[in-house]
C-alpha cells in the first residue's frame, strides 16, 4: 500500500529489465507518471541515457541504442507508436504499456512491425499519478478530460480514465477490493460499477491477492465535502501546491524575480529530500522553525569547512563534502520557497483570511461571521478571490439559516467592484454541493443532536485557529476504524453488490489488518492526505492502512473552475 | 495491390494462413498469459511440447512427416526441409542476408550455399504460377506451423544458436530470445527472482503478439520477395533493350507482368479517380500490371537495381543505376519495406560501432570493479581496525599478506576505474553524427561519472592504512620493497598501458610538477603508487573542463614554474601564522612523511575535482571554500615536500 514503490517497481523493471544503451520513450501523461518518482541519475545508471516523447517527429536515428517505450494504450500513443514501427528509429523495440490492451490494438501492432523490431510486448500497470506514498491522482484537468457531463454525471472520457486509473492501481497493489460508494452519488456508483465490470471481465488479472489481507475502495464524491477544497491549507507541501502550485513534482520559481539559475525550477520529492519528507505535513509556524534549524545546521558545516586546520580536518571535510554538497543546493531551494511563501502568505492576508474561513468551516456564528465578512469584502486589502471564497463558505454553512444574508453579501461583492462572474461562482457551489445535494451534515447544524456534538467539540478548545478544520472524510475514517459506525453507516456506503460480500466493513471494536483506499470523485486535497497519513500513524497498530485519492488534486481555484463550466446558473 | 488484385496473394494468404494457428494449444497458452506471475508459476513448470528435441530431430521430423514436399512458394523450386527452404529464400529471393548471415548463423553456411546456387540455376526458367505459388503458400506454412511447435521445445541454447539465420524472416520461433518466450508463454520474468514487497501484477502479450506478426509477415515477405524478382527480371529487360525504350522493351516488361487491359476500368486503381489529361493520365505499375494515374500519390518512378554482377543487392537500389520504371503506391509501399529491411541487416552485418565497442569496455570494467568492490571493501573494514591510532598500529603487527592483498585488488580496481573513465571520455569525445547523438554521448559520459562517483570512494580509504603499515614494518629510514609493493611495480606498466595516451601525460605531468628527486623515489616506494595517484587525478579531472581546470590549478600551484612560485609565498604566510608547523614536519620519520604526502596527493585530486564541479554548477561559495582548503592543502604539501 504505498503509491509511490507500486510505480517505482513498474518503472525499474522497464529500464532493468532490458540491458544495454537504451532510449526511453514516452508519451505526455507517462512522462508525468514517471516524473513524479524517479530521477535523471536512477535512469542514467540504468544505462536510458535517452529519454524522449513517441509523439517527437525530429528525433535522430541512432540504431546503434535499444529502445524501451512506455506509453498509455491510447489511440495518439499507438498511432505514435505505429509511425515509429514503420520506420524505425533504434535498434530492438521494448513496449510497456500502463494499462489493459485491446486485442485489436496488438494484432494492429503486429501487422505495422514488419521489420520485426519489437521484442517484448508488455502491460506494467502504472498508469496513476503517485505523488506521495498515500495520495495518487488521474491527472484529470478540465482541459483534457472535463469531468462533468452535465450537472452530476460523468464525462466519458474522465470516467474512461478514472476506470483505467484506478483499475490500474489495484492490479499494482495486486487487489481486488470490496467497493463502496456514497449513496447519493450517482457518480461514485457508475464508477463502482464500471470497475466492477473491468474486474470481472479481466478476472484472471484481478484475481491474484496478495495475502489475506481485505482491501475496501470506498469511493465518495466531493459534492458531500465542497468546505475543504475551499480552505486555505498551512502544511508545508499543501501551501506549495495552493500559492505556488506544483506540476508533477516540480515547481517553477521562474517568475520570482532575480531567481537564480539553478532554482528556476526546483523538484520536490520525499524520496529525494529528507528536508522535504521531514517538514511537507508542517504547519506554517512549525516550519518556520524547521527551516531555521535547516540553516544553522548548514551554517555549522560550512563554518567548520571554514575552519580546516590539519589533515583530520581536511579529510572529515572531503569525506562530507558531497553530503555538504547536496545539502547548501537543498537549503538554497528550501529556504527560496519558504521565502516565497510567507511573501504571499502577506501580501494576500492570508492569515486573517483563513481565520474568517476556519470560523466559517467549523464554528455557527451566524452574526460574528456575517459582521467580519463584511467588513472583509469592504477592504480593498483582501484579493478578490479570497473574499468570494469566504461568501461561498458562508453560503454554504447558513443556506438554511434564519437570516441568511447571501444575496447582500453578493450585491456587497459587486459594489466592491468583483466581476459578476466571480460572484456568480457563489451559485455555482450551490448548485454542485448545496445542502440538497449533500447527504450528510458536515456544518452539524441542522439538528439538536449534531448541534450539541458540535458544542462538545467548541468545549475541547483548539490547538491552533488556523488549522481547526478537519475534512469530513477524516471524521468519516476515523470512526470507521475505531469501529464508531454511526447510525447512518450503511445507508451512507453501501456495498456495491450486497449479496456478494459480506456488508460490514469491521465491527464494534474497530477495523483489524484491512486496508482502504479512498477515491474522492471531483478531486482530493491535501488537507485530506494530511489527515490519512495522520490516521495511518495513529491506527498502524490496527495492521489497518489507507490511501486516498482524486480525479485531480484541488486547490481552491482549480476546485472553481472545474464547476465554473458545468455548474454555471 | 490491396485493392482487389486477383493475381496478389497477399490478401488471401493472411486468411489462410492465420487458420491453423489459433488451435487449442494456443489457446491455452494465452489463458496462461493472462495470470500474473504468481499463479504462471506452476504452469510454465511444464513446457508446451512434451519432449526437447534438437533443431535436428525438428528437421528429420517434418520431412519424415510425409507431407507434401515444401516448394519454394517464388520459383517452385523443392526443398528437402523447412530449414532449406528458409535457406532458399534468403539466398535466393531475399539477398540480405547474403551479407549478413554468415556473421550469425556459423552452422547452417555450407547448406545453404548449396541450396543458393541450386536456386541460380533454375530461376531463370521459374515462372510465376499463381496455382503453384498458393499451393506452396499452404505447404510452406503447414510445415512451419510443425516446425515452430518443436521449435518451442528445444530449450537448449544450441538449438537456438544453430537455428539458421533466415528462419528469423519466415518462422516466428527463429529469434533466440523469442523462442524462450514461446514456451514460457505469460510466464513472468520476475518468477524467476526472489520476489520484492511491492510486486504489482504484470501481463506479457510478447508471444501472443509474435504469432500475429508472424502470421502477417509470411505474407509481407512474400509480396517483398515478388515484388524484388520482378523488379530484377525488369532490370534485365531494360539492360537488354540498352535503355532505349520502344515496343520492344514494352513487350518484354508485359511479359514479366501481365498489364491491366486499358478497357478494364476507367478509374485509376489506387485512388479511384477517373483517367484524364496530363497527370491523371493512364499508367501500367511494371511490378503488378495495375492501371495507376501519375498523381504522385499513386504512382512514381522507381529505380531499378543493376541486372548483372554477382552481388546483386549491392547494386539492388544504388545510386548509378538510371534505369526507372513506372510502380504504383502500394508497390512502392512493398518496395521501400524490403529496402528498410536490407539496409537493417546490412547495419547488423557491419557489427558493433565505436560507441558500442567502447561502451562494452566500459560496461565490462565496470562489471570487473563490482565484482571486486564488495571483498575490497570488506578487506579494508579487516585491516582498518589494526590501525587506531599511531601507537597501536606501531605496537600492534598488521596483517602483511591481507595489505598485500588489498593493494593489489586496489590497483585492479584503479585499473578498472581508468578504463571506464578512458572509454566514456572517448565516447564523449567522439564526433557526433547528430544533437541526438551527442545528447546520448554526453548522458553515457555523466552516468560513468556518476558510478566513479560513486564507487571511488572506497579506493582512498586504503592508502590511510597501508601507512601505519609501513609504520610497523620499517625499521630504519629506509623503505623496502615489500611483496605488495613487487607487485605493485609489476602491475604498474598494465595500468598505464590502459590509460589513453593523454591521461599517461597527465600522470607523467604530475609526476614532474613534483619535481623533486624525493618524489621520484617515492612514487617506487610508497604503496599506493604514484601512477595511481597520478590515475586518480586524471580520472578526477574528468569534472575538469580543461579550461576550469586550468583556472582552479594554476592558482593553486601546479604548474611547475608559476605555481611553485605562489606556493612558496602561500608558505611564507602560512609559517607566519603557525611557526610551530615546520618544526612539527620536520620531526616527522621520513616514511611518515611520505606516507602523508601521499594522503594529501590523494585528497588534493579529489578537492580539484570538487572545486570544477562547484564551479560548474555555479555554486561560487562552495568554490571558494574549497579553493581555501586547497590553499591549505597545498601548503602542507609543499611543507613536506621541502623537509624531504
Amino acid at each position: 500500500m504505498d503509491a509511490i514503490k507500486a510505480v517505482q517497481y513498474y518503472i525499474n523493471r522497464i529500464v532493468s529489465d532490458t540491458s544495454g544503451m537504451k532510449v526511453l520513450l514516452l508519451d505526455n501523461e507517462t512522462t508525468s507518471i514517471i516524473s513524479l518518482v524517479s530521477t535523471q541519475s536512477f535512469l542514467l545508471s540504468k544505462e536510458t541515457y535517452l529519454v524522449d516523447r513517441i509523439d517527437n517527429g525530429s528525433r535522430d536515428e541512432m540504431r546503434h541504442l535499444k529502445c524501451v517505450c512506455f506509453l498509455r494504450p491510447t489511440d495518439s500513443s499507438i498511432q505514435a507508436l505505429l509511425d515509429e514501427l514503420r520506420s524505425p528509429k533504434y535498434g530492438d523495440y521494448y513496449i510497456y504499456f500502463s494499462n489493459i490492451l485491446k486485442k485489436s490494438m496488438i494484432e494492429l501492432l503486429a501487422e505495422n512491425d514488419e521489420n520485426e523490431v519489437v521484442r517484448e510486448i508488455q502491460e506494467f500497470y502504472a498508469d496513476y499519478y503517485a505523488t506521495t506514498p498515500f495520495l495518487f491522482h488521474m491527472g484529470l484537468t478540465p482541459a483534457v478530460h472535463p469531468l462533468f457531463a452535465e450537472g452530476h454525471s460523468w464525462n466519458p472520457g474522465a470516467l474512461a480514465r478514472t476506470v483505467q486509473g484506478l483499475g490500474a492501481l489495484l492490479l499494482s497493489l495486486k487487489k481486488r477490493p470490496n467497493i463502496r460508494y456514497e449513496h447519493n452519488s450517482a457518480m461514485a456508483l457508475k464508477l463502482g460499477q464500471e470497475l466492477e465490470y473491468i474486474m470481472d471481465h479481466e478476472s484472471n488479472l484481478f484475481g491474484a491477492k496478495a495475502g489475506d489481507k481485505k482491501l475496501h475502495l470506498l469511493i465518495v464524491d466531493r459534492k458531500n465535502d465542497p468546505v475543504t477544497p475551499l480552505l486555505t491549507q498551512w502544511t508545508y507541501h499543501a501551501l506549495l501546491n495552493d500559492l505556488i502550485g506544483i506540476n508533477n513534482g516540480r515547481i517553477d520559481l521562474s517568475y520570482m524575480p532575480d531567481v537564480r539559475p539553478e532554482i528556476k525550477e526546483v523538484m520536490i520529492s520525499q524520496d529525494q529530500d529528507t528536508f522535504f519528507k521531514q517538514s511537507q505535513y508542517l504547519n506554517f509556524g512549525d516550519l518556520g522553525m524547521s527551516i531555521k534549524e535547516f540553516v544553522d545546521t548548514y551554517q555549522s558545516k560550512t563554518q567548520s569547512h571554514h575552519q580546516i586546520e590539519s589533515i583530520s580536518d581536511m579529510k572529515r571535510f572531503v569525506e562530507t563534502y558531497p553530503e555538504f554538497r547536496k545539502l547548501s543546493g537543498n537549503v538554497t531551494k528550501h529556504v527560496t520557497l519558504v521565502g516565497e511563501l510567507s511573501r504571499i502568505v502577506s501580501q494576500n492576508h492570508l492569515l486573517e483570511v483563513s481565520e474568517l474561513e476556519q470560523s466559517l468551516a467549523c464554528n455557527e456564528q451566524h452574526n460574528n461571521d456575517l459582521k467580519t465578512l463584511r467588513a472583509m469584502i469592504s477592504n480593498s486589502k483582501f484579493p478578490p478571490e479570497n473574499k468570494v471564497r469566504c461568501v461561498i463558505l458562508y453560503a454554504l454553512r447558513y443556506e438554511r439559516a434564519q437570516g441568511n444574508a447571501t444575496s447582500e453579501l453578493k450585491q456587497l461583492l459587486a459594489s466592491n467592484g468583483i466581476d459578476a462572474d466571480q460572484v456568480a461562482m457563489i451559485d455555482v457551489v450551490l448548485r454542485y454541493a448545496g445542502a440538497s445535494e449533500r447527504q450528510s451534515d458536515i456544518f452539524q447544524n441542522e439538528n439538536l443532536f449534531s448541534r450539541g456534538r458540535n458544542i462538545f467539540k467548541g468545549l475541547q478548545g483548539v490547538e491552533n485557529v488556523y488549522t481547526q478544520h478537519s475534512p469530513a472524510i477524516a471524521d468519516m475514517l476515523e470512526d470507521l476504524l475505531r469501529g464508531r459506525q454511526g447510525i447512518h453507516w450503511q445507508e451512507r456506503l453501501p456495498n456495491l453488490d450486497p449479496k456478494a460480500r459480506p456488508p460490514t466493513i469491521g465491527n464494534e471494536s474497530g477495523m483489524f489488518n484491512q486496508d482502504i483506499i479512498v477515491f474522492v470523485v471531483g478531486g482530493v486535497t491535501m488537507e485530506e492526505e494530511l489527515a490519512v497519513a495522520k490516521l495511518n500513524a495513529k491506527f498502524e497498530s490496527q495492521n489497518v492502512r489507507l490511501m486516498i485519492g482524486g480525479t485531480s488534486i484541488h486547490k481552491s481555484a482549480t476546485f472553481l473552475s472545474e464547476l465554473s463550466t458545468t455548474f454555471f446558473p | 495491390m490491396h485493392s482487389g488484385s486477383a493475381n496478389s496473394p497477399a490478401s488471401a494468404n493472411s486468411t489462410t494462413t492465420s487458420a491453423p494457428h489459433p488451435g487449442p494449444r494456443h489457446v491455452r497458452r494465452a489463458a496462461r498469459t493472462l495470470g500474473p506471475a504468481r499463479h504462471t508459476r506452476s504452469q510454465s513448470a511444464t513446457p508446451p511440447t512434451d519432449s526437447s528435441p534438437t533443431i535436428q530431430s525438428v528437421r528429420r521430423s517434418t520431412v519424415s512427416s510425409g507431407d507434401a514436399p515444401l516448394h519454394c512458394p517464388i520459383c517452385g523450386v523443392m526443398a528437402p526441409s523447412l530449414a532449406a527452404l528458409n535457406m532458399h529464400l534468403d539466398d535466393a529471393h531475399f539477398g540480405g542476408s547474403g551479407s549478413s548471415g554468415g556473421g550469425r548463423s556459423g552452422g547452417g553456411g555450407e547448406g545453404r550455399a548449396g541450396g543458393g546456387a541450386d536456386s541460380r540455376g533454375q530461376r531463370g526458367a521459374a515462372q510465376d504460377d499463381l496455382e503453384d505459388v498458393k499451393g506452396a503458400i499452404l505447404g510452406f506454412f503447414r510445415g512451419a506451423g510443425r516446425a515452430v511447435k518443436g521449435l518451442g521445445g528445444s530449450s537448449s541454447p544450441a538449438g537456438s544458436s544453430s537455428s539458421p539465420a533466415g528462419s528469423e524472416h519466415v518462422s516466428p520461433a527463429g529469434h533466440a530470445d523469442g523462442a524462450e518466450d514461446w514456451w514460457q508463454g505469460g510466464r513472468n520474468r520476475a518468477t524467476a527472482r526472489p520476489p520484492r514487497p511491492a510486486e504489482g501484477a504484470s501481463r506479457r502479450h510478447t508471444a501472443h503478439f509474435e504469432r500475429l506478426r508472424a502470421a502477417h509477415m509470411s505474407g509481407a515477405l512474400l509480396e517483398g520477395n515478388r515484388a524484388e524478382k520482378r523488379l530484377e527480371k525488369l532490370a534485365r529487360a531494360h539492360a537488354q533493350h540498352g535503355g532505349a525504350g520502344g515496343a520492344g522493351l514494352q513487350a518484354a516488361e508485359k511479359l514479366i507482368v501481365a498489364w491491366q487491359p486499358d478497357a478494364d476500368t476507367a478509374q485509376c486503381m489506387q485512388c479511384q479517380r477517373a483517367f484524364g489529361r496530363l497527370l491523371a493520365r493512364r499508367h501500367h505499375c511494371r511490378v503488378c500490371g495495375q492501371l495507376v494515374c501519375g498523381r504522385a500519390s499513386c504512382s512514381a518512378m522507381l529505380r531499378l537495381p543493376l541486372p548483372l554482377g554477382g552481388d546483386h543487392l549491392a547494386g539492388a537500389f544504388s545510386a548509378d543505376s538510371t534505369a526507372e520504371v513506372r510502380a504504383c503506391a502500394s508497390c512502392l509501399g512493398i518496395v521501400g519495406r524490403v529496402q528498410e529491411r536490407v539496409r537493417r541487416l546490412r547495419a547488423r552485418a557491419e557489427g558493433p560501432g565505436e560507441v558500442q565497442r567502447l561502451y562494452a569496455e566500459a560496461r565490462e570494467a565496470m562489471r570487473m570493479a563490482d565484482r571486486v568492490l564488495p571483498a575490497f571493501n570488506a578487506l579494508v573494514l579487516r585491516i582498518a581496525p589494526q590501525s587506531h591510532g599511531v601507537a597501536a598500529a606501531a605496537a600492534g603487527s598488521p596483517d602483511v599478506a591481507l595489505v598485500a592483498r588489498a593493494a593489489r585488488i586496489r590497483s585492479q580496481l584503479t585499473d578498472a576505474f581508468g578504463r571506464v573513465d578512458g572509454a566514456s571520455r572517448r565516447i564523449a569525445e567522439g564526433p557526433a553524427v547528430s544533437p541526438g547523438d551527442a545528447r546520448v554521448r554526453a548522458a553515457i559520459r555523466s552516468a560513468m561519472v556518476q558510478y566513479l562517483q560513486l564507487h571511488m570512494f572506497s579506493l582512498t580509504m586504503l592508502p590511510r592504512i597501508e601507512r601505519k603499515g609501513s609504520v610497523g614494518r620499517n625499521s630504519k629510514g629506509t623503505v623496502m620493497m615489500s611483496p605488495p609493493q613487487q607487485q605493485l611495480l609489476q602491475t604498474q606498466p598494465e595500468t598505464d598501458a590502459a590509460l589513453v595516451a593523454d591521461e599517461v601525460e597527465t600522470a607523467s605531468a604530475d609526476t614532474r610538477s613534483i619535481g623533486t628527486p624525493a618524489s621520484e623515489s617515492l612514487s617506487v616506494s610508497s604503496e599506493p603508487p604514484m601512477p595511481s595517484a597520478g590515475l586518480a587525478r586524471s580520472l578526477l579531472s574528468y569534472i575538469v573542463p580543461r579550461r576550469v581546470s586550468a583556472a582552479a590549478t594554476g592558482g593553486a600551484s601546479t604548474g611547475p614554474a608559476a605555481g611553485s612560485h605562489v606556493a612558496e609565498e602561500l608558505i611564507q604566510r602560512a609559517l607566519a601564522s603557525d611557526p610551530g608547523k615546520e618544526t612539527r614536519i620536520a620531526g616527522m620519520a621520513l616514511d611518515e612523511k611520505l606516507a602523508s604526502l601521499d594522503v594529501l596527493r590523494d585528497q588534493r585530486q579529489r578537492v580539484l575535482g570538487y572545486i570544477a564541479e562547484a564551479q560548474r554548477d555555479r555554486r561560487l561559495e562552495d568554490a571558494r571554500t574549497l579553493q581555501a582548503s586547497l590553499t591549505d592543502l597545498d601548503v602542507e604539501l609543499s611543507l613536506i615536500e621541502r623537509n624531504l
